[in-house]
């Protein structure tokens, strides 16, 4: 007994043989797996924290830096997808030394908001250099693009606003440290 | 021909499985930036009343603290705390800073600083021009908690003065660069 693959092919050959005939028609079988896929609408991300003078003048005390980042995403998501969604690690600290340090405690918070796909992380998460943390969770059979079942929108978006506490421990300074952000639809 | 398109069946199947193994992460990279400046700030922890004890016309005395936060700039900075009277002793008729009814009356004050601060000496506080209370130098830094410091008042008692309560302001500026 052939597989169907086999059959189809064999359907072919036999149609092939009849081309004198007034009708003829022909089928093939094709076939293609729809796989989960995620991507970001973008290799590389860049934002800068800053602080605002009125609310250290205002509380009288060191406040902290803050930034917003929007990520935009595509996701198609499996039957049985439990682990798709977005996270983000540090993958180096802050450098040079001196100032903020992420490896030295929960230095770098952000809280999500408004996942156009998706649910977004709940409270405030710290971002590790060892482990990567939560950004956006994606539910299984999740889409984007195109309205039911998927999403509206494309790409779908999702807010994150990051703050770093300011120590006037830190010197006076230009710092850097790199993000990692993964996402996935498996 | 028939193994022809057998082969062709099997490579759409296969083209089916290399996409389920290449896709389904990517993984972007964010630079984050942050500039850390010179900075500071300074809490009054609570007013002064000052008070006459002992002998009569002694003068009156209080202290109040502060706590301070700074950070300066690593390579040359500096910082300071200073001091003013911007609301000379109301009502009329008791001490006064500007225009004392004795041209020897004063108020002054001495301040102690936690480290990394240096306390001032002594000063005679004025309505027209700010007095030191501490410096710092550079890469100077409190702690998250911010740091201590507190201002000895000593006002002179003279028997001019009218009876009553009198009120004055005295405002601190913190700075660092």
């Amino acid at each position: 007994m052939h597989p169907p693959r086999t059959i189809a092919a064999l359907c072919l050959l036999l149609t092939g043989t009849s081309l004198s005939a007034a009708t003829a028609s022909a089928s093939q079988t094709l076939q293609v797996n729809i796989s989960p896929a995620a991507s970001f609408s973008t290799s590389s991300y860049s934002f800068t924290l800053t602080k605002s003078g009125s609310l250290f003048i205002s509380s009288g005390r060191f406040t902290g830096y803050t930034a917003n980042l929007t990520l935009l995403y595509q996701a198609r998501t499996g039957a049985a997808s439990t682990t798709a969604g977005i996270t983000v690690k540090a993958t180096s600290d802050f450098a040079p030394a001196g100032g903020p340090a992420i490896a030295s405690g929960p230095v770098l918070t952000y809280t999500c908001a408004g996942p156009t796909l998706g649910t977004g992380c709940t409270g405030v998460q710290t971002v590790s250099t060892v482990s990567a943390t939560r950004v956006v969770t994606l539910p299984a059979m999740a889409c984007t693009g195109g309205g039911s079942p998927c999403s509206n929108g494309d790409p779908n978006s999702a807010t994150m606003s990051f703050f770093l506490p300011d120590d006037p421990k830190y010197r006076t300074g230009f710092y850097t440290t790199n993000l990692q952000f993964t996402i996935s639809g498996i | 021909m028939y193994s022809t398109i057998k082969k062709a069946s099997l490579g759409l199947f296969f083209a089916g499985a290399i996409a389920f193994a290449q896709v389904g992460t990517t993984a972007p990279t964010a630079t984050v930036s942050v500039t850390v400046a010179a900075e500071a700030a300074l809490v009054i922890n609570s007013n002064v009343t000052l008070t006459s004890v002992g002998t009569n016309f002694a003068d009156y005395t209080g202290n109040n603290t502060f706590t301070y936060f700074i950070r300066t700039g690593a390579a040359s900075g500096t910082g300071s705390i200073v001091a003013k009277v911007t609301s000379d002793f109301s009502p009329a008729g008791g001490p006064s800073v500007a225009s004392p009814v004795t041209a020897s009356d004063t108020l002054k004050y001495t301040a102690t600083v936690a480290a990394p601060g240096t306390a001032a000496a002594q000063q005679t506080i004025s309505t027209a021009s700010t007095t030191s209370v501490a410096s710092f130098g550079s890469d100077a830094h409190s702690v998250k908690a911010g740091n201590s410091g507190s201002t000895a008042w000593v006002l002179s008692n003279d028997p001019l003065y009218q009876t009553g309560s009198y009120t004055a302001t005295v405002t601190y500026t913190i700075s660092a660069s």
